[in-house]
């Protein structure tokens, strides 16, 4: 299938087509996957680690892994989007652990977070049935704890990096954020 | 294993998809989503559930060249660059009766994806020098077929890029000993990938440098146990 048809396949089936062909070791399906994907997966390392370099290193990686692994993704269980940014946050969450003390920045002073106010239609990469639903169920949080799960989602922070931003036990964040999740996997079903 | 049945894996997938574990909790976290498909499993549920917050991240573009750093670690280039070099020579065939699918099969079992687990990384050298591989490959370039050897399943994969043969006739696989008589190996299919099942002193004896012949025979093989048309296409059986 030539590239000109990839591209008029809708986003989600172009990405699955792309995927399978990596596995198939298609050098030039995986420059199509990045090409479509790299600016979403660096803007979610960067977020997370507040450096362009770490973050260009963790994207790095982010493709090898995802040459290595494009055989084990099931486009039944799992949307491509989600399956490659889950592999970039992981390698970006990582990466922030390993940071040393010095460099943490527990008071998150410097990475305030931000959400981007209006996200341009290429963002737009999920159904707006999802989008609204989740943002429901995150609406019929405690503020505290939706407020904890978007800047642990988006940052990549531990329980005792939110828990001395709060100014709260780590214990008690756990309960937060736990309760949160508990309280979302209801809402939003299955 | 259901949420429901146990609910301390599942909120520690969502904390592990979530990004908030540290330590020793991520450690584990870790481990079971290498060695746990239940645990996997859930974990992905979370990615997907907590995935529309991925629309409030500002894509941001990288430097020109990362694309090029990453192009260069692609690992086991040596053989990734073979299978894909044989994937375009297959692509570059007048398409005709050849049907795209039928040329991602013969793609897939080059790399003898019965053999090597996808989930790993690309073969090793080691496992690379074990696949053996031959490109049988007609005179008039009408046709490619192409045999792997699985010797662990005391097979061959055979997938064929052709047209089928001429009503009536079949196309069977001979092993060119470098002395004595051609062996059968097989009848093929008139088209689509196929696995012959080898007999185990076959099995034993075939192996790298050894030669495969195609000859067209009357349909259901040659009456005798001998090539009795054309040999219509050679190759060889060489590592990846």
């Amino acid at each position: 299938m030539s590239e000109a048809l990839l591209r008029t396949l809708p986003g989600r089936e172009a990405l699955a087509e792309a995927l399978a062909r990596v596995a198939g070791g298609d050098r030039g399906a995986l420059h199509f996957l990045y090409r479509q994907t790299s600016a979403k997966l660096f803007g979610v390392c960067l977020r997370i680690l507040d450096n362009r370099s770490e973050a260009e290193d963790v994207l790095q990686e982010a493709y090898l892994t995802i040459w290595q692994k494009a055989g084990s993704f099931d486009p039944a269980r799992a949307s491509p989007v989600t399956w490659l940014a889950a592999i970039a946050r992981n390698k970006a969450i990582d990466r922030r652990r390993q940071r040393s003390a010095r460099q943490a920045d527990p008071l998150g002073e410097e990475a305030e977070e931000v959400a981007d106010p209006a996200p341009s239609a290429a963002a737009r990469l999920e159904t707006a049935d999802e989008r609204r639903l989740l943002s429901e169920c995150m609406g019929a949080l405690d503020e505290r704890q939706a407020s904890a799960i978007r800047t642990a989602f988006f940052e990549g922070t531990t329980y005792a990096e939110l828990a001395l931003r709060q100014g709260v036990p780590a214990g008690t964040m756990k309960s937060w954020i736990r309760r949160g999740l508990l309280r979302l996997r209801e809402c939003l079903g299955g | 294993m259901s949420a429901a049945s146990d609910p301390d894996r599942d909120l520690l997938a969502a904390e592990y998809a979530l990004g908030v574990l540290d330590g020793d909790a991520w450690d584990r976290a870790r481990r079971l989503i290498e060695s746990d498909r239940d645990f996997a499993a859930l974990a992905e549920r979370w990615h997907e559930r907590l995935s529309p917050l991925l629309d409030e991240v500002a894509p941001v573009a990288p430097d020109a060249g990362l694309w090029e750093r990453i192009a260069r670690r692609l690992p086991g280039n040596d053989d990734m660059a073979q299978v894909v070099g044989l994937h375009r020579r297959l692509r570059a065939w007048r398409a005709g009766a050849v049907a795209a699918a039928a040329l991602a099969a013969a793609l897939l079992l080059v790399l003898g994806l019965d053999l090597v687990d996808r989930t790993e990384m690309p073969p090793s050298a080691e496992t690379a020098r074990r696949l053996l591989v031959a490109s049988l490959v007609a005179q008039d370039r009408s046709a490619l077929f192409v045999v792997s050897l699985d010797r662990g399943g005391g097979s061959l994969l055979v997938s064929p890029a052709a047209p089928p043969p001429p009503p009536g006739r079949s196309r069977q696989l001979w092993l060119l000993a470098s002395s004595g008589d051609p062996r059968p190996l097989g009848v093929l299919r008139p088209a689509g990938p196929q696995r012959l099942a080898l007999a185990p002193p076959v099995a034993a004896a075939i192996g790298e440098g050894d030669s495969l012949a195609i000859s067209l025979e009357p349909a259901g093989g040659s009456p005798t146990g001998l090539p009795t048309g054309p040999v219509i296409a050679t190759g060889r059986l060489d590592p990846v």
